[in-house]
């Protein structure tokens, strides 16, 4: 008997990878792969050292790609291009892979009422949480293992390649601490979703922060910037991990003592009692979609918009320390514009690629209400299918609008109020453009829950995966036609570019198609 | 008997609800214990304090001789659980969550948990995304039925089934009497704590109201009669302990206490009865007793 508590440990460690066995190497492969393909294609793509000392120029003093991707730290290097191109972006993945997962498995577990019933059996309390955060270390550790193992296969020196891998599993592993705790915190996984990535946004704008203005400090608040601070390709700081390490740690022992201390299925937060009747907005299927979902659109607006400033603040400081880089500017499609407008034009794509997400979500809230049976109450009353996911489209069009434009207006007015030379016709146009690929791509999801219920989990991959495609595309000398299938390659650059109405007014009508086609799917 | 189950003067808040509210319980070895209130009165949150899932406020709880907020891996050892909204694994078939749970029990019967899936009519290849309400409680039921345990409990385990799985349930509780396990059944289906309990306790805003032995709790309500006399007695009015009266030409039909009874037949027989039918208390007259009409 004196084995069997840990016996049962090990079968909720089995169960807990059983239910989560494709999402889980779905992420391990995709993150594990990537290093050492970009590895791969710059070692033939960059063969001679010119040709890296021009891309080192070209891109080392780019204000808004060191906001996104950090410091170029010797990127005359294979390596060191390889690590700047997909650090910061893996160690993001891996960070989200964690939240979902460990949310996912155990206060997701506890809300649905599973962990009632795994509650009355012979296992310790802290059961679920520890299983949940083994199954979420193990899987950061593989992608950790797999893309040293990966990089050192595709030619890297072996210190370079456990400096960047291991910083991406160090950042996986922070952040499986982060939901262990912020799932202690919360009574809906939703909620814990939300405090873990408001986390993540965080620890990013503080290090976007520290980048690019004097206050390097802050880099080292965030598990980020200690990415950064490790530097795998030149003068490698290994012992940085330990951070990583040191941080889990900390924050696994408080989530146990908050678990130790609470009832199941409580938070540290307090729901509020809400109103005995309904208001006038739940008398629609709208009302009833937008009731749901608003909560997460103003979170969403207000984390975006604070972003949006903080990034925006910096944008005169930005544009005064690069130079005019032609060769990145005909490389972006963005030629006769300003530093000034490129490093809006470049983060106002990126907002517009996030306010997409919040869109496609609320559009997924349809598919999940079908999943769990409550669309059936709503379809047995006198509402039409049609007019059931259209709600749903609505919702998520009018909020990536709102979130769209409420960060794209902060970035903006931020970016004036630091002097940065730009008129707000300018950027009311800029935002009017980069509004069109995010609704389609709102749209898109809409015609996957219509028309391929089955293939809705890849409405946000498909986000994520058509920015990648624009943004990194064009580094890894991707043919046209693929690069052609992204929305935002039909997109002018603007401020600074000139609108191309007639694409535009193409990509509208892609969107219209899609939302009809969701509609009559459906 | 030995108390397998004793809650005393128990206190649990929510925020500003008052769930439970010193409330008491006893369950004793070997009996089928009703435990009965209309939704909201808190039973669930008694059976999951007992468990140790929640931490009591105030009072004290003492389950199989432990305490199960410390001690509850061990003592979960020997009990198990339905709740009463049983939330499975969509992807996971009934079949594979029967043999994960009993498994964690510390091992299953695997001719009773064949057995029971027969006769509660489950197929156990399904995955549970596909079952009803009613097919999630059998999971949960059988898994606890066949797992090798001393007590059970079971916060409204036949919500969901149908009449005759309900009258299976009653037949598969018999038979854990028999075998000397001890069942805390709450429920508010009175028929079935009726047919099934040896004793009953009555939960009303997070008190305990009425408890006992189920003969005894009967003899302290009113019996219900009905007299066929042949004249109606002038002062039927001041006779004692009399409540519900009516007459309708020579038949008259009163409740009386059981301290009022011998009285009472004897002015009957005064009176001159000529038919007499008597119906016993029944536990919805216990209920309403306490709640009211």
């Amino acid at each position: 008997m004196t084995h069997a508590p840990q016996s049962r440990f090990w079968t909720i460690v089995r169960l807990d990878i059983r239910l989560e066995r494709w999402r889980v190497t779905a992420w391990i492969m995709v993150l594990a792969a990537m290093p050492p393909i970009i590895f791969r294609s710059y070692a033939s793509l960059f063969a001679n050292s010119a040709q890296r000392a021009s891309i080192s120029k070209a891109f080392g003093s780019n204000a808004s790609l060191t906001v996104i991707a950090g410091p170029a730290h010797d990127i005359s290097t294979i390596g060191g291009l390889t690590a700047w191109k997909c650090l910061m972006f893996n160690a993001v993945l891996a960070a989200i892979m964690s939240i979902t997962t460990v949310v996912r498995r155990t206060r997701g577990d506890e809300e649905a009422g599973r962990s009632e019933l795994l509650g009355s059996t012979p296992l310790s309390p802290s059961t679920g949480l520890a299983a949940g955060v083994v199954l979420g270390l193990g899987a950061s550790g593989l992608v950790a293992g797999l893309s040293i193992l990966g990089l050192v296969v595709a030619g890297s020196p072996l210190l370079g390649a456990l400096g960047l891998g291991g910083a991406i599993g160090g950042v996986g592993i922070t952040f499986v601490a982060v939901s262990a705790v912020a799932a202690q915190v919360t009574t809906t996984a939703r909620s814990a979703n939300s405090v873990a990535f408001i986390v993540l946004g965080v620890a990013f704008a503080l290090r976007a922060v520290g980048d690019t203005t004097t206050l390097h400090w802050l880099d080292w608040l965030s598990p980020l910037g200690w990415t950064e601070e490790i530097s795998a390709y030149s003068n490698t700081r290994l012992e940085i991990l330990a951070m990583f390490g040191a941080a889990s740690i900390g924050l696994l022992a408080l989530a146990k003592l908050l678990l130790m201390h609470r009832d199941l299925g409580a938070g540290l937060l307090i729901e509020r009692a809400g109103p005995a009747a309904a208001g006038r907005l739940l008398s629609s299927a709208t009302g009833l979609a937008w009731r749901l979902d608003a909560r997460w659109l103003i979170v969403w607006a207000i984390g975006l918009s604070t972003f949006g400033a903080v990034i925006g603040s910096v944008t005169r400081t930005i544009a005064s320390l690069g130079t005019n880089n032609t060769i990145l500017a005909r490389i972006l499609g963005h030629t006769n514009a300003t530093l000034t407008d490129q490093f809006i034009a470049q983060m106002l794509g990126m907002l517009s690629m996030l306010a997409a997400a919040a869109g496609v979500q609320a559009v997924l809230r349809a598919h999940g209400e079908e999943d769990s049976g409550r669309a059936e109450e709503l379809l047995a009353t006198g509402l039409s299918r049609t007019r059931f996911l259209g709600s749903h489209l609505a919702t998520g069009l009018i909020g990536s609008t709102i979130v769209l434009c409420t960060s794209g207006f902060s970035l903006g007015l931020a970016a004036l109020a630091s002097g940065a030379r730009v008129t707000t016709l300018a950027l009311a146009e800029a935002i009017g453009v980069e509004l069109v690929p995010c609704l389609v791509l709102v749209a898109a999801a809409a015609a996957l829950v219509g028309c391929l219920p089955r293939c809705s989990v890849l409405a946000l991959p498909l986000v994520i995966g058509t920015y990648m495609l624009t943004s990194f595309g064009e580094l890894l000398r991707l043919p046209t036609w693929c690069m052609d299938a992204s929305v935002y390659a039909h997109v002018p650059r603007l401020p600074g570019g000139s609108a191309d109405t007639a694409a535009l007014v193409l990509l509208g009508a892609v969107g219209a198609g899609l939302a009809a086609a969701s509609l009559i799917g459906m | 008997m030995a108390s397998v189950l004793r809650m005393s003067a128990v206190t649990k808040r929510f925020g500003s609800t008052l769930a439970l509210d010193a409330f008491d319980l006893d369950v004793t070895e070997g009996e089928i214990h009703g435990f009965l209130g209309p939704n909201g009165a808190g039973k669930s949150t008694a059976l999951r304090m007992a468990l140790g899932l929640l931490r009591a406020d105030g009072g004290h709880i003492e389950l199989l001789g432990g305490d199960p907020w410390r001690d509850a891996p061990e003592l979960h050892l020997r009990l198990a659980y339905v709740p009463g909204e049983v939330s499975l694994w969509p992807q996971l078939t009934g079949g594979e969550i029967i043999d994960l749970l009993g498994r964690l029990r510390g091992g299953i019967d695997a001719t009773r948990r064949d057995a029971l899936i027969e006769e509660f009519e489950l197929d156990p290849t399904r995955r549970s995304r596909g079952y009803s309400k009613g097919n999630r409680q059998k999971v949960a039921l059988i898994a606890a039925l066949a797992s090798d345990v001393e007590l059970l409990l079971l916060d409204e385990p036949t919500s969901g089934l149908d009449p005759l799985m309900e009258s299976i349930f009653q037949r598969a509780m018999r038979t854990e009497r028999e075998r000397g396990r001890t069942v805390l059944l709450s429920s508010h289906m009175l028929s079935e704590v009726e047919a099934l309990c040896d004793s009953v306790t009555i939960i009303r805003a997070g008190q305990r109201v009425e408890h006992g032995n189920l003969a005894t709790l009967r003899h302290l309500a009113s019996t219900r009669i009905t007299a066929t006399v042949s004249r109606i007695p002038d002062d039927l009015g001041s006779w004692s302990g009399l409540t519900d009266v009516m007459t309708e030409g020579s038949t008259l039909t009163f409740a009386v206490g059981a301290d009022h009874l011998a009285k009472t037949m004897e002015r009957l027989a005064s009176a001159g009865v000529t038919a007499l039918v008597s119906h016993p208390p029944s536990l919805e007259d216990l209920f309403l007793r306490q709640y009211g009409q």
